[in-house]
């Protein structure tokens, strides 16, 4: 259980993130059209970062789901698949609006920015099928199914495709050829935004899944 | 300049505004469901 001090700390943690974005990093990056508004990058990648680390989440729960037929597994998969369709529509906002600024347009059709719009949609869809089924138990037998199937694509989206097609986007962190172009502070920074957001998911997540379980106590107190 | 520094001070705002609206509704919910236990006589085990 997470006590106090954590989400203390958490917050702590995420204040001095947020204040090394506009204090410790270098106040200007080269290559870009407005070289102060680079600082978007610290948002924008951990929302990215997050998505995909809570679509594997809700993949591994969904595994375990349909190994054990635990309803547990069933609500962390679901809540992981719900923060993960948050996250990415967060990653998707915030390059849109680092899009309006670089590139002029808000959407591009940029092979990044269409791999995270098709995920938006792939994930939008399991929202939709776990609310159109009332039987909890084909509901979580079919979305745990989708939730698999929905996580392989993953790989192909965020981290294929944009890397075959021509795409305006700035290079990964670590580039194709394997090299860190990162000032040592933005590094400390973006690393630290990583962190704080992989915390402020988990946080999350724990209450989403605890609100699953009382809804399900709930549903079985009313059936009696 | 300057104005740069406002568009990341508003995607600051999205963010936040986003992930604290998405605890305010869990906790809405729960809220209402530990009032709903209560009523019905089971009682709310654990703290939100």
């Amino acid at each position: 259980m997470m006590k106090p001090f954590w989400k203390w700390l958490l917050a702590a943690w995420m204040g001095a993130t947020i204040g090394a974005t506009f204090l410790f990093v270098p106040p200007e990056a080269r290559g870009f059209e407005h070289p102060r508004a680079y600082r978007i990058l610290f948002y924008h990648v951990p929302m990215a970062w997050v998505a995909t680390l809570a679509f594997f989440v809700a993949m591994g729960y969904a595994i375990q789901y349909l190994r054990t037929r635990q309803p547990a597994a069933d609500d962390q998969s679901a809540a992981a698949a719900e923060l993960g369709l948050l996250f990415c529509t967060l990653a998707t906002v915030t390059g849109a609006i680092w899009s309006r600024l670089e590139w002029g347009q808000y959407w591009h059709w940029d092979p990044r920015q269409t791999s995270m719009a098709v995920l938006l949609l792939i994930y939008g869809a399991y929202m939709g099928l776990r609310g159109a089924m009332a039987d909890e138990e084909q509901r979580a037998r079919l979305a745990a199914v989708y939730a698999v199937l929905a996580a392989a694509t993953v790989p192909f989206l965020v981290f294929v495709i944009p890397r075959v097609f021509e795409s305006l986007h700035p290079d990964p962190v670590i580039n194709t050829q394997g090299h860190l172009k990162m000032d040592v502070r933005m590094m400390i920074t973006l690393l630290m935004a990583l962190a704080g957001f992989t915390g402020v998911y988990l946080w999350l997540h724990r209450l989403r899944v605890r609100l699953a379980q009382w809804e399900r106590r709930g549903r079985e107190r009313w059936l009696e | 300049m300057v104005m740069d520094l406002y568009v990341v001070l508003v995607i600051n705002l999205i963010i936040w505004v986003a992930l604290f609206g998405y605890l305010w509704r869990m906790d809405t919910r729960m809220g209402e469901l530990r009032r709903a236990l209560e009523d019905s006589g089971e009682g709310a085990r654990e703290d939100g």
